[in-house]
């Protein structure tokens, strides 16, 4: 097997597990707005990290945090309504994002493999970031995993029993950023979105704990992103919507599957 | 001479949202074995008053003593849990909280939820709903239960049943109680405390005195009606058939 596409694998599975995971929080938050617009903050992130030669994904990870506290600053003044704020700074972030591109990598930049992604691109040390990032989301998510849950549940709740909400809510969208910043490469920009929710929203048919959601959850994403992975490399097609379509197919088939209680 | 311990006191607490005021310097002060109920109408400030006392709002003046031995058991009001998280009722009352799974089990039989364990938690009728979120309570055991309006939303039955069991765990538990009502006539009868709220403490007091209450009749003149009808009503008839 070449070496990039056994990267571009490795890199894959690493992406599938932060992300399937993850992605059961942002779908039972109703985030995925939210993650949207910080994946759109990536392509900034992308272009600071190339400029001040600190690398993409320092680059990533701080625009994404900068990005998600002023989202939060915007939505704790309740002025504008969330949906509002969101859809303002998507579409901020991307055109800073292309316009500073564009000034730091010249004119001719190739806009292609950081919007839609490039498997081409990924070296070992992306391969180290995937998975320390795997490591620390994993920590995380283990260690918070039942305040997360009971505050997701029910905020007042969660409140009344000594969780601190404001924290964990900080916490949750740095993983956010942190999930961002790896998935770039593999499915661009534009498509991060769509490895966090559509996972989750096919595990969403079968499980019947947070637990089972979340390991089927990063199962349906190692299989549709393998073979979305694969079929772009056969067929010389563009990573990121490829794979989308995989996650697409297999979302439409765990539509069909009849549901034991429909409640 | 009292030696009766005091579990939480609200000291001349004042609150006020966006300039309008929503506590005006309440005391009170919630005793082991006491069952308080705490009555008033909408926007009174009571769901604030509770959220002062769990320490989720801080008070513009004011504040909170709780007895160092104090271990709280807690039931918001009209609870919908996240309808997208798939979980169990088992696993909902062992969700960040280590019990021994006997009690747990225990505690359920108790409260006549042992046969909804395994049913999925957004699946639950208001009044169980209502009787979960008291198993949870209790699975913390408790010697403060707050309760925010746990009868809403249910049929008369629901409710009857409720309060049923709140009195019993009272009673049986040792567990001082602060209820959130509406239900006059349930308050008169359970009760060791009324506390009347309408942003200031009207009357504080037991059933009885409370009644007479002038400031009290004019609050809930509309329901006074209604309660004395019940109050004669159970004096004229009797109800075997």
């Amino acid at each position: 097997m070449e070496d990039f596409i056994l990267r571009a694998i490795l890199a894959a599975v690493g992406i599938s597990i932060i992300a399937g995971s993850l992605g059961c929080f942002v779908i039972w938050k109703r985030m995925s707005y939210f993650s949207e617009s910080i994946s759109h903050s990536a392509l900034l992130g992308v272009s600071l990290g190339l400029a001040s030669g600190l690398g993409i994904h320092f680059g990533l990870v701080l625009v994404g945090a900068v990005f998600a506290l002023l989202i939060v600053i915007l939505q704790e003044r309740k002025f504008l309504s969330n949906d509002a704020i969101l859809g303002i700074f998507s579409h901020i972030a991307l055109s800073l994002g292309v316009v500073v591109l564009s000034l730091v990598d010249g004119a001719n930049t190739d806009y292609f493999g950081f919007l839609f992604g490039d498997i081409l691109s990924i070296t070992n040390t992306d391969i180290i970031w995937v998975y320390s990032v795997l490591i620390v989301i994993a920590l995380l998510l283990g260690f918070f995993w039942q305040r997360l849950l009971l505050l997701t549940l029910n905020e007042e709740l969660a409140k009344a029993e000594g969780i601190k909400h404001m924290a964990y809510q900080l916490l949750f969208m740095l993983m956010i950023a942190l999930a961002v910043s790896v998935s770039v490469q593999i499915v661009g920009v534009l498509l991060i979105t769509s490895l966090l929710i559509i996972p989750p929203a096919i595990a969403r048919v079968l499980a019947t704990t947070p637990g089972q959601m979340v390991f089927q959850s990063i199962v349906a994403s190692i299989i549709a992103v393998v073979s979305g992975l694969s079929a772009s490399m056969y067929y010389d097609l563009a990573t990121g919507p490829t794979i989308v379509i995989a996650l697409g197919i297999l979302f439409i088939l765990s539509q069909l599957v009849p549901r034991k209680s429909l409640s | 001479m009292s030696t009766t311990q005091t579990l939480i006191s609200a000291n001349n607490i004042s609150l006020s949202h966006h300039g309008k005021g929503v506590l005006d310097k309440v005391s009170f002060e919630l005793k082991k074995g006491e069952f308080i109920t705490l009555i008033g109408p909408n926007g009174a400030g009571k769901s604030s008053l509770i959220k002062v006392l769990l320490g989720l709002i801080k008070p513009d003046t004011g504040s909170i003593n709780r007895a160092k031995n104090i271990r709280l058991g807690y039931t918001p009001q009209a609870f919908s849990p996240n309808p997208f998280i798939p979980i169990s009722v088992i696993n909902f009352l062992n969700l960040n909280q280590k019990v021994n799974q006997d009690f747990v089990h225990e505690t359920s039989t108790l409260t006549g939820t042992e046969g909804l364990l395994n049913s999925p938690l957004k699946s639950l009728s208001g009044g169980e709903m209502q009787r979960v979120l008291l198993t949870r309570a209790l699975l913390k055991k408790p010697n403060v239960l707050i309760l925010d309006e746990p009868a809403q939303n249910l049929d008369v039955n629901g409710q009857m049943h409720l309060y049923q069991l709140i009195q019993d765990i009272h009673q049986q538990q040792g567990c001082a109680v602060l209820m959130v009502s509406h239900d006059l006539h349930r308050v008169m009868k359970e009760s060791t405390q009324v506390l009347c709220l309408y942003h200031h403490i009207c009357c504080i007091g037991q059933p009885e005195s409370i009644l007479k209450d002038a400031q009290f009749n004019d609050l809930f003149a509309d329901q006074m009606d209604d309660l004395m009808a019940t109050y004669e009503h159970h004096h004229n008839h009797c109800h075997e058939d």
